[in-house]
């Protein structure tokens, strides 16, 4: 597993309830089967309950794939 | 005006298709509060006169249908000719077809006519920030952000955004 994705595929495990090693390295909302528009929500949502906070649209609009969440959960 | 998909139907409502199952769709409130109108105030006369209003020539009401004929949701399309630019819509209000990528399927199929037929060079969509299952389809389907609105509602007591994409023709035509 790629360490610099390792967060966002923890991530994306917890939110679609699977085992970190059934996330692709290359998950996008282009590629993973289980990321359509209602998973898009659970993403979106989950992040907004592990940071706290709101997300705001400029950082919805980057949240396409495994690196646009590691750069969010690492940004806090 | 028909279309078909690989899973559905598309045609122009009439106003035989302003039921209780489409009324019930614009008072629910998880539909509505991601669209320009005020559920609660809709009656099936309101929405017989908001089908009326589309001429078929530049304004068309699209419903979306399964292949049984059920109505599952509808696409508004508004052409501006002169401008070679339509805009549109798109409302999912049977719940059990979300999360089934009904907007772009269908979309893909408006887009098609609209750039083909219609000899459109841009068509325009928006949704709010909140919206997220929207900006997916936004996102998934390619179209290309525009600008985004700041606090242009508010909706549940909190200021949204609105979002806007465009697609140009020469896009489309290099993705499909």
């Amino acid at each position: 597993m790629s360490s610099d994705k390792h967060h966002a595929i923890k991530f994306l495990s917890e939110v679609f309830g699977v085992d970190d090693s059934k996330i692709p390295e290359d998950a996008s909302l282009e590629n993973y089967s289980k990321w359509d528009s209602l998973g898009h929500m659970r993403i979106i949502l989950h992040l907004e309950t592990v940071l706290g906070r709101s997300i705001e649209i400029e950082e919805v609009l980057s949240i396409t794939d495994l690196g646009g969440i590691q750069k969010l959960l690492e940004v806090g | 005006m028909k279309f078909e998909t690989k899973n559905y139907i598309l045609r122009t409502l009439t106003t035989g298709d302003a039921t209780e199952r489409y009324l019930s769709w614009l008072k629910d409130d998880d539909i509505s509060r991601t669209l320009e109108v005020d559920g609660q105030r809709q009656t099936l006369e309101t929405i017989r006169d908001f089908i009326v209003k589309h001429d078929n020539k530049t304004s068309f009401l699209f419903g979306i249908f399964t292949k049984n004929g059920t109505h599952i949701g509808t696409h508004s399309f508004n052409f501006y000719p002169k401008h070679k630019l339509a805009t549109v819509g798109v409302m999912i209000g049977d719940k059990s077809y979300w999360g089934k990528a009904v907007p772009l399927e269908t979309r893909a199929q408006i887009l098609n006519w609209a750039f083909e037929e219609l000899d459109c060079n841009k068509i325009e969509a928006g949704c709010f920030s909140i919206n997220f299952p929207a900006i997916y389809n936004f996102k998934r389907q390619h179209w290309k952000l525009e600008g985004v609105r700041k606090k242009n509602r508010i909706i549940d007591g909190e200021s949204v955004d609105m979002v806007l994409f465009g697609m140009m023709k020469k896009d489309w035509y290099e993705q499909r």
